[in-house]
């Protein structure tokens, strides 16, 4: 005899049973879930309230949707045919056997289903058509036939029992953004909540500095400024005709616009995908890894703003083919050696914990245990690297092999030794949360619910100190990604609030970039004066952050700000592949790539002799040197303009910024003293064109160019 | 469970002059247009599909009007026809569609019909919940709710990666969700 025990809720299944729902709802579910949500409702006596909640919430969604009466959504940035639609009258429909019915006769209402412009007129009395009155229909007999105009329909307002969506501003969004449905809220209505957090993070700042007794440096000028701006927010220096537009630029606030022009920008999406690649799995990884896919997935995930901490269960949870789903190629990089290295490389990257020795001994003097690191590793061992080839059936096995994730049903936890020897179990486990170790549970899809469902401190903090290091050169702890007692951070209520602040918005990334390049502090220059000398983290100490200070050009920065200066852009205008085929080409000399248990590898460019000498004498400066007409250099050259302002163009070129005065007498005497080629019978006093060529070198060579400051 | 279906004219007697509902019944056929729609969901959670079946429960409610008795409960009235409806449609589409059992649809639609008389208000604690969503959460509901979406490729069309818009959509919609709970219960 069968017995039915009603139980609660266990942990955990309610969230469970919603997220069955939402595959309902999304057309996703399968027998197996149609079969859970059964079980459950059977089962659980809260369930079928649940269940009808949930599907009415659903169905209301599609209802106001669909009928085009006052919905209940409004669209955040609408356009005037929105505004009209939203005040059209609901449209009646004649349902055919129902006409027949009450032809002559009477009222014939029901609903359409499907498509939005699919309604035709409704049937009145005596076979008049007539747009129809509000709710409730009488219409009269005599309704005229006029044809209304959408427009008009507006001015009869609808009775209030009605909700009115609110009137939002008509602010028409960029089109990119458009495109990939992104919402980027107008400046204006979120301009008091960038100054509001920008301010506060001011004012923390102003106070250390106060109790330190230092005093910040000067304000950066409008060219300083501009090329800081540009390099760290999409990894290049501004061009001539852009530095020349910022610094002509009258506006007050023409900083704020200039950054959200580049957050607007695909410059920024590809900049932060090429920065977080090489995080991920770094600038040569294994073969299996489809490093184009990855930057691909990123990419799109920072044009369109995900949520941070989205990405980050994107792409622990991931599976299937690393071409068709780029997330995927940050596990299929790390999951050798027992996914030992997807370990400590999720740990340290996503939250910013050294987890690395804690593979084999507690740390000697924080809290971290050798079970943190296996509890972390076991949600990982259910996963599978496979060649996909072999998940198809025989005869469609073509083509090359392509990587996949996969997640089989293993289950139980794992054992580990201790450094006396000893045999210990670790269950899956993270955040506090036991996992499930059962093999039906997939671990890796419970981790991202959690990362997505609950607040993540961790996550916020390591992504947090990772931005702000990356535009003020330094982070409130060194390293920035070791968290713990042994490493407090240095400001540790202002770091709190960027951490607080940036969960609160959901982990926008943009907005956190708009609240750190939007404070007083940021706009300061990296030069130090004399009251605030003692503020230089290259000494070990602190950090006060009361200057932005100078960080050497990652490769990639280097090469694309080369290429920028030189106008080197043939084939640039869209053609992304092509570029960054160039400069991975340029770039994989320098990588030099360790065969290590730890997927570690080095990056031998920037500050060594090796970038001097591929700068000073590599191919693409010997194309900016090109003197040939079409070419940046030539066609400056041969330009009819005099030559303080050729030198000038060269300066905004290479360096944003125009020459000081000491500077100018100096360079155009390196231009006239310049050995070649020079005319028989020249004077000496005109500038020859191998004296651009060195004018030009020497400024692409000069640790100006190759600093972000 | 429910009379069959009639036809609208009783053949025998073709000269009867039509007569059509009062204004009560219209008014009452109106209003509880989304509560049986909801009705019908709850049972076949294609929304298509609901809505085809509202529509064929909409024409012979519309022709039996006379069979309602003024003042009694009317979804309960029309959910018998719906259910007949509803039994229909699963018995055409047994070998297309996932299916629920008939004891689950029993218990449900029982459940349905016991919650519809807060389906107003919870239609006004949306909106209300909807207004304190993030402006990103709202967009993505828009997307997701636009007429002839029907959620399978909602990724792909609006170019973001599926396990994050899955995702987000289940989080808002819990969020919606836990905000009508509370208002409902602060209502009471």
């Amino acid at each position: 005899m069968k017995v039915t025990i009603s139980v609660s809720w266990s942990p955990g299944q309610r969230d469970d049973f919603l997220t069955l729902l939402d595959r309902v709802c999304d057309q996703r579910a399968s027998a197996a879930d149609v079969n859970a949500i059964e079980r459950i409702v059977h089962d659980v006596p809260e369930a079928k309230s649940l269940y009808v909640a949930y599907l009415d919430l659903h169905g209301t969604l599609i209802w106001d949707a669909s009928e085009e009466h006052g919905p209940v959504v409004p669209a955040v940035a609408p356009t005037s045919t929105d505004k009209t639609r939203r005040r059209r009258k609901k449209r009646l429909v004649v349902s055919a056997a129902a006409a027949c019915a009450a032809l002559a006769v009477g009222i014939v209402v029901g609903r359409m289903s499907l498509g939005p412009n699919n309604a035709p007129d409704q049937v009145v009395q005596n076979d008049q058509p007539a747009r129809a009155a509000d709710t409730p229909p009488v219409p009269s007999p005599k309704a005229p036939v006029r044809v209304r105009q959408p427009v008009e329909l507006v001015q009869q307002s609808p009775p209030s029992t009605e909700i009115e969506p609110p009137v939002v501003p008509d602010v028409p969004p960029p089109i990119n953004a458009v495109v990939v449905g992104v919402v980027e809220p107008p400046v204006s209505a979120t301009g008091d909540d960038i100054a509001n957090v920008s301010l506060r993070i001011d004012s923390l700042l102003r106070r250390n500095w106060q109790d330190l007794k230092i005093t910040p440096s000067l304000r950066a000028d409008d060219a300083e400024w501009c090329r800081r701006a540009y390099l760290d927010v999409v990894g290049r220096i501004p061009t001539v005709t852009e530095a020349e537009a910022f610094l002509a630029d009258q506006r007050p606030d023409k900083r704020r616009r200039l950054t959200d022009d580049l957050l607007a920008s695909g410059d920024y999406a590809r900049n932060l995908s090429t920065i977080w690649s090489n995080l991920l799995v770094g600038r040569s990884p294994a073969p299996q890894v489809d490093r184009a896919s990855l930057k691909k997935f990123l990419r799109m995930s920072f044009a369109a703003n995900e949520p941070w901490n989205e990405l980050v269960a994107a792409m622990l949870s991931a599976e299937g083919r690393v071409d068709e789903n780029g997330a995927a190629n940050f596990l299929v990089a790390h999951l050798n050696n027992q996914a030992m290295p997807a370990t400590a490389v999720t740990s340290q990257l996503f939250f910013g914990t050294q987890l690395r020795c804690a593979q084999c001994h507690n740390h000697p003097f924080t809290d971290t245990k050798q079970s943190a690191f296996w509890e972390l590793n076991s949600l990982f061992q259910q996963t599978e690297v496979v060649n996909s080839r072999q998940m198809m059936p025989r005869e469609e096995r073509t083509g090359p092999a392509v990587a996949a994730l996969v997640s089989r049903a293993d289950g139980g936890p794992i054992y580990f030794e201790t450094v006396t020897g000893l045999m210990k179990v670790a269950f899956p486990r993270f955040g506090g949360h036991d996992i499930d170790a059962n093999p039906g549970v997939n671990r890796r899809q419970t981790l991202a619910n959690l990362l997505t469902s609950e607040d993540q401190p961790q996550i916020a903090a390591a992504f947090v100190n990772r931005v702000w290091a990356h535009f003020f050169g330094a982070g409130f702890t060194k390293p920035i990604d070791d968290f713990g007692t042994h490493n407090p951070p240095s400001q540790p209520e202002l770091f709190a609030l960027l951490r607080d602040e940036f969960i609160r918005s959901g982990y926008d990334v943009k907005q956190l970039t708009r609240w750190i390049t939007s404070t007083d502090a940021y706009q300061l220059t990296s030069r130090p004066q004399a009251g605030n000398q003692q503020d230089d983290p290259s000494t070990g100490d602190l950090p006060a952050f009361s200057r932005v200070y100078p960080k050497p050009m990652s490769p990639e920065q280097l090469f694309d700000s080369l290429v920028t200066a030189t106008q080197a852009q043939q084939g640039r205008a869209g053609d992304w592949t092509a570029a960054e085929a160039r400069r991975q080409k340029w770039l994989d000399e320098f990588i030099v790539s360790l065969d290590n248990d730890e997927n570690e590898e080095e990056e031998t460019l920037t500050g060594t002799y090796g970038q001097a000498f591929a700068v000073m004498n590599g191919e693409l400066v010997q194309q900016a040197l090109d003197l040939d007409p079409g070419t940046f250099l030539g066609d400056l050259v041969r330009a009819k303009t005099p030559e303080p302002d050729k030198i000038r163009r060269l300066c905004l070129a290479a360096l944003s910024r125009p020459p000081t005065e000491k500077e100018l007498p100096a360079m155009r005497r390196v231009l006239h003293d310049a050995g070649l080629p020079r005319r028989p019978n020249a004077s000496k006093n005109v500038a020859t064109p191998g004296g651009y060529q060195d004018l030009f070198w020497a400024l692409l060579n000069s640790n100006e160019f190759a600093t972000v400051h | 469970m429910t009379d069959p279906v009639e036809p609208q004219f009783d053949p025998s007697n073709n000269t009867t002059p039509l007569v059509v509902p009062d204004g009560d019944f219209v008014q009452l056929f109106m209003r509880h247009q989304r509560r049986l729609f909801l009705h019908i969901l709850a049972q076949v959670p294609q929304p298509v599909d609901a809505e085809e079946i509202l529509q064929d429960v909409n024409v012979i409610a519309w022709s039996k009007f006379e069979q309602f008795k003024s003042g009694t409960n009317f979804l309960a009235w029309v959910s018998k026809i719906a259910a007949f409806e509803v039994l229909k449609y699963r018995s055409k589409k047994r070998r297309q569609r996932l299916q629920f059992s008939e004891e689950f649809l029993d218990v449900i639609a029982q459940e349905s019909l016991q919650q519809a008389e807060q389906l107003d208000e919870r239609r006004t604690a949306l909106a209300e919940c909807i207004e304190h969503l993030r402006a990103r959460d709202r967009e993505l509901i828009r997307q997701r709710y636009a007429a002839g979406e029907s959620g399978k490729d909602l990724a792909e069309n609006i170019g973001r990666p599926a396990n994050s818009v899955y995702q987000s959509l289940g989080r808002i919609r819990r969020t919606l969700l836990e905000c009508i709970q509370r208002r409902m219960a602060t209502a009471s």
